[in-house]
This record gives structure tokens, sequence and C-alpha cells, in this order.
């Protein structure tokens, strides 16, 4: 619907962020993608995924520390005290249209 | 078609292990070739009139959460399950491990003592939804068709059919899956991952994201244990890397061995969730 208000005939990429800490597989999304807008106008559109790597914020560390999977313990301080930042997403960013 | 595992998808792609293992560990072995950082340039080489494509060409911002929008709908879930002090609980494992027949189990031991709701979720058939309600209790089977687990929404439906009580149990049965439940959180208070001994003690390591994502593991059909080499303290030990809290119940569904421990802890959370209210 966004597509259509904007008047474009034809998407060229479909940009998405997808998050490390999903268990959303980069390259299956992009197959399954492929395939599924093959009989659409967005047919060839270049799938653009842009991996967001885990983060949290370490209240121990007092600040943002790498998270390599969900429930890992903070790399600095190996304390469990930590809330999610990034790597959940799984976002639809944005359209390049023509 | 599960955008999760790609499963549903042609299988003539180019990955050398398309099967499910090759999944969810991420953080390590991610060097795709599709995924890259921002900032990159692409060609688009196939435009029919390349100027005046160009000049046309122009960027939408659309940021819609996919994974956002079952988030939303188990928040709604939740928020009504702690008002009306429902204890809902997600029951997820692989195919066969034994997830209908502990709750017929612990339907059994627990009836007397609070109305129970069960929500059966399988691709097909209501199979497991009759074998519920021949212990006297409502179920509502969802049928997922292809989609290899249940959603926020897909639950949301179900209550309305089944109309849960002011503090009952609503057992939800996932559709028979060890990756995909992982990603979909349904508004429950505790998930529970449920193993068999049969199926090996390293599927902790191997199905990572839903170990991690639960709050408590049953090990199930100890009965067998004697026959197969499962080692308990081992799996134990990595479904504790994983999620360091995870509380734990060995029992057989079958012989009803070690079942006391598991009904005891769901007897604690009715108990808990009451107690606020009676004042
Ligand atoms: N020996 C043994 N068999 C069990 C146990 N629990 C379930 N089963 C059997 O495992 C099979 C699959 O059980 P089911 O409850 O349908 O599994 P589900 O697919 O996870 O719902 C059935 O034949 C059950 O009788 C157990 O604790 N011990
Ligand atoms: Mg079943
Ligand atoms: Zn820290
Ligand atoms: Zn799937």
């Amino acid at each position: 619907m966004v597509f259509e208000n904007a008047g474009a005939a034809r998407v060229v990429r479909i940009g998405i962020d997808i998050g490390d800490l999903t268990g959303f597989e980069p390259d299956a999304l992009a197959f399954c993608l492929e395939a599924l807008i093959d009989p659409t106008t967005a047919a060839g559109a270049t799938i653009d995924l842009v991996r967001i790597p885990g983060s949290g914020f370490c209240h121990t560390c007092t600040r943002e520390v790498a998270l390599a999977r969900r429930y890992d313990a903070c790399p600095e301080c190996g304390g469990l005290d930590i809330d999610l930042r990034g790597g959940r997403e799984l976002r639809l960013r944005e359209l390049e249209v023509e | 078609m599960c955008t999760t595992c790609g499963c549903g998808g042609s299988s003539d792609d180019d990955r050398a292990d398309p099967g499910h293992d090759a999944h969810h560990a991420h953080g390590e072995e991610h060097d795709a070739s599709h995924p890259h950082d921002h900032g990159h340039t692409h060609d688009h080489a196939t435009d029919p009139d390349p100027e005046s494509a160009a000049a046309r060409r122009r960027l939408i911002q659309v940021e819609q959460d996919v994974l956002g929008r079952n988030n939303g709908i188990a928040a709604l879930n939740r928020q009504d399950f702690s008002r009306r002090g429902i204890v809902a609980l997600n029951f997820v494992s692989s195919p066969g491990s034994g997830k209908t027949t502990l709750l017929c189990k612990t339907i059994e031991a627990l009836k007397a003592d609070a109305p129970i709701t069960v929500i059966e979720g399988d691709q097909r058939t209501s199979y497991d939804a009759e074998r519920i309600r021949s212990t006297g209790i409502p179920a509502f089977q969802v049928n997922t068709g292809k989609a290899c687990h249940l959603d926020a929404a897909m639950v949301r439906h179900a209550i309305d059919h089944l109309g849960p009580t002011q503090g009952s149990f609503l057992f939800i049965e996932n559709v028979g899956n060890l990756v995909c439940p992982a990603e979909f959180d349904l508004g429950e208070q505790a998930r529970i991952v449920i193993l068999s001994v049969t199926e090996g003690d390293d599927k902790p390591l191997k199905y990572a994201p839903i170990f991690a994502a639960s709050d408590v593991l049953i090990l199930n059909k100890i009965d067998l244990a004697p026959y197969v080499d499962f080692d308990i303290p081992r799996c134990i030990a990595y479904a504790r890397e994983l999620r360091p809290d995870i509380e734990v119940f060995k029992l057989s569904s079958r012989t009803g061995a070690g079942l006391e421990n598991w009904i005891a802890w769901l007897r604690a959370r009715v108990v808990r969730q009451e107690a606020p209210a009676t004042r």
C-alpha cells in the first residue's frame, strides 16, 4: 500500500533489517522472498538484507556490549544483568522504486 | 511458507545443508552472500531505460517491523492473561516427544484444582484436541496448514472460542518443531520445551534458540532411558549453557514417574497468581 501511494511502477530494491539474534536465516529469507516477488511488480528487485548484530546494555558495565547469543553473559564482566538492545528485529526498512 | 526456515520453498538452492540443522546458530558462521553492511552500492544492470528510470528512482521509508506485529498481539494476549489471572503455558518440542501425552496426564492430576483449557496446534487433523477432550477438558484445535508454528494471532482467535476463565490454566501445544516456534511469542507466561530421551542429549546445542528461549525443560520418556545412550546430566548442562536459570523436570508421561514435581510447579503458579487478587 505504501508502494501504491507513491505512484511508482516498479520496485527495484527491498531493504530489510534482520537481527542476528532472531532465528531468521538471511539466505533462506532472501531465497523465499525472491520466489514470492517473482509474479509481482517487484520481480527481480535486489533483496538488500542488512544484518543487525546482537547487542545489549550491561547494567554492571553501564554500557552497550556485543552479544553473540540471546542469553549470553556480558563479554566484559561475565554478568547477566543485560537488557537486549539490538539483534531481535525483522524489519522492512525501505523500498527503492521507480 | 515459513521465512524462518524457508520450509515450503524449493530445495534446489546451494546451501550445503538445507536442513534445519544449518539454521539458527547465529553469531559465528554467518558470512553469507546476501547480507552486507550499510553503505554498499548496488548495480542495477537490467534497467531497460537506465537514464530516465534512474531519474525516477526514489526511496520509500517503510520501517515495518514484521516480528513486531506478532509481538504486539502477543503483548495484548499477555495483558489479557494477567488481568484474568490465567496461567498460559506454551509447550514446544519436536513431533512425538510426548506433548499431548504429558498434557493428558497433567490434566488428570490438576483438573480438580483449577479450570483448564487447551489450544492444540497441528498442521492438520484434530486428533490431539480429541485426545484432550476425552479427559473432559475443552480444547480448541488450530490447524496451521503449511505454517510450522503457532503465532500470537492464532492464539488470540483460539481464546475467543475457548473463553478461559479467571484463575485457569491455558495449555498451548505448539506445532511439533524445534525451530520456528522459538521466534513467535504467544503472550505466554512461560515456555516449556519437552525433549524425550530418544531424541539425543545434544539437541539443546543443535537447536539452541528454542532452548535459550524456554523457561522450563522437561526430559520426557525417562522410562526409556535404560535403552538409549542419553546422558541426562550432559543434556541439562548444555541447556544451562544457553539458559542458566532453566527449570528442569525429568519424568515419564507413560508411567507417571517424576510427574509430581512438575505438577507441584504448576500448582505454585496458580497460587502465586491468585495471591495478589485475594487481598
Ligand atoms: N515410553 C514412553 N512413551 C511415551 C512417553 N510420552 C509419550 N510417549 C509416546 O510417544 C508417542 C508420541 O506422543 P505424543 O503425546 O503424541 O507426542 P506429541 O507429538 O509431542 O504430542 C506416543 O506413542 C506416546 O504414547 C513416555 O514418557 N514414555
Ligand atoms: Mg501432539
Ligand atoms: Zn558487563
Ligand atoms: Zn519453519
